[in-house]
């Protein structure tokens, strides 16, 4: 894989090689590479490329798949038009003001 | 066991550990970061990534100064692009009242000889944030030296550099206990679980969780978490460059691969959960659609929440202990510490090295409160009183 860099994160066009340099450089969990390189960081939320990540980082480490810790999943599941919620805003925080 | 020996401990892996880790590694410093977790997991990693002068404290003023100086060289300093742009900080009024303090910070800031920041009327506030619609604002404050940054590779990048100055970067390396000399007169390391780590300083960097960890050897600090929340649209061609910031403590900027970044700080209830619940789902992204009508069409394709550590006054508490000696705060940065953290990270590793640092801490240490009841803080009044406020600015 090394000498074909491939784009492993299609929405934020990551590659193999970003990825592996990032585990060789020690981060090893699929939430340190996203945060590193922005693979998963996208419009699929890292559906697609955070099985081929968490494989490689497994690959390199020579450990198991299954002792890959997911991603965290946070909503929405899948992307959500903005106008959807016209009229859902209730008013401002209570007790909070202004800071400049 | 693991049992090590070194001269300066830092606890917490987050943007103030590993800028003071780097620092004291750059100068020669034999350091050791425990992180809990990873680098950048905490309030690190839930950033917004704004970095401004206009409307700071009188006393983190100069902090602001020379961080903005430092990050204007800190890619080649650090080896990595840290997509730092000086593309301005807006302050957004919605009523006269959100003016005249804008007026004020403006006022403020030239009697300190800074006038870089200019006033925007209705008009030039639409100039500068094309999407917003614009019902309800008054106007606004413009500094154009100001920014934003990518928070998590500045975090990696400080971690990176020190790592390859010698010093030692250990995540998953929860600290358990901070270990005191049998007189308790000073600090001899550290232990979690596993390891322990004997060290003649011991520097907590661990943010909202400081003040437990501080409170285990009797040294209580007041800082309370406040939970931020953030969400982020699917990618745009570029159309923001400024960081903006306005009422409801609301925020937004727009990174370097086209996402809005849509920040609310506010929620008073103290949350755990890093994420957003759907009650607050609804609402902000309900503000969204309110204050940028032309958005109406794109999407928001993730949410999360983080704390940060604020502190009474809303400015950092950097306090070297003289009992027990060796034990160092550098925490309630109040989210702050992004955009301050190379000016604070080098006076804390001066201070440590040298004794003195070219711009003071002294401000910062917990003297400045006095007497005052930590317990008392944040309970049976407003989040921010008028008089911690006034203090504040």
């Amino acid at each position: 894989m090394e000498e074909k860099d491939l784009v492993i994160c299609r929405c934020e066009e990551v590659t193999s090689n970003q990825i592996l340099g990032a585990i060789r450089a020690g981060y090893i969990s699929l939430s340190e590479i996203k945060r590193r390189t922005t693979a998963g960081m996208g419009l699929c939320q890292g559906r697609t490329c955070s099985k081929i990540i968490a494989s490689m980082i497994a690959n390199e480490l020579k450990i198991n798949l299954g002792d890959i810790q997911q991603c965290s999943v946070r909503p929405p599941i899948k992307p959500v038009e903005i106008g959807l919620f016209e009229g859902k805003y209730t008013g401002p925080d209570d007790e909070m003001d202004q800071e400049v | 066991m693991e049992k090590f020996i070194t001269d300066i401990t830092v606890i917490g892996g987050g943007v103030i550990g590993c800028s003071i880790a780097y620092h004291l590694a750059k100068e020669g410093g034999e350091v050791v970061v425990l992180e809990e977790e990873t680098v950048a997991s905490g309030a690190s990693g839930r950033n917004a990534g704004g970095v401004r002068k206009q409307g700071r404290n009188i006393h983190e003023f100069p902090f602001a100064i020379e961080s903005a100086n430092r990050f204007l060289c800190l890619n080649d300093e650090l080896g990595l692009e840290l997509e730092y742009r000086r593309h301005g900080n807006v302050q957004i009024a919605f009523n006269e009242n959100q003016m005249e303090t804008l007026r004020d910070v403006l006022n403020r800031q030239e009697k300190w000889g800074f006038c870089e920041s200019k006033l925007l009327d209705r008009k030039e506030v639409e100039g500068m944030v094309p999407l917003l619609s614009l019902d309800g604002v008054v106007g606004g404050i413009y500094c154009p030296t100001d920014g934003h940054i990518n928070p998590f590779l500045l975090n990696f990048g400080f971690a990176e550099k020190a790592k390859s100055l010698g010093a030692k970067i250990q995540s998953h390396s929860p600290v358990k206990k901070i270990l005191l000399s049998e007189s308790g007169e000073r600090v001899i390391g550290v232990s979690g679980e596993g390891f322990e780590i004997r060290s003649n300083w011991v520097i907590n960097a661990t943010g909202i969780h400081a003040r437990q960890l501080s409170k285990t050897i009797g040294c209580d600090v007041p800082i309370q978490p406040v939970t931020v929340e953030m969400v982020v649209t699917e990618p745009l061609p570029p159309i923001l460059k400024p960081y903006v910031m306005g009422t409801q403590s609301f925020g937004c900027r727009q990174t370097m691969k086209g996402n809005l970044l849509f920040i609310y700080s506010g929620p008073t209830k103290v949350m755990d959960s890093q994420t957003v619940s759907e009650e607050n789902f609804k609402r902000r992204i309900g503000l969204l659609s309110l204050m940028f009508k032309k958005l109406k069409s794109f999407s928001v394709i993730r949410s999360w929440a983080g704390c940060h550590d604020l502190s009474e006054d809303r400015l950092p508490i950097i306090h070297f202990y003289e009992k027990p000696k060796g034990y160092v705060i550098a925490a309630g940065f109040s989210g702050h510490g992004m955009a301050l953290s190379p000016a604070f990270g080098e006076s804390v590793s001066e201070t440590l090295l040298k004794g003195k640092a070219t711009l003071s801490l002294e401000h910062f240490s917990l003297s400045r409160f006095g007497d005052m009841d930590y317990n008392q803080f944040g309970k049976g009044r407003k989040y921010l009183s008028t008089a911690a406020k006034g203090k504040a600015l």
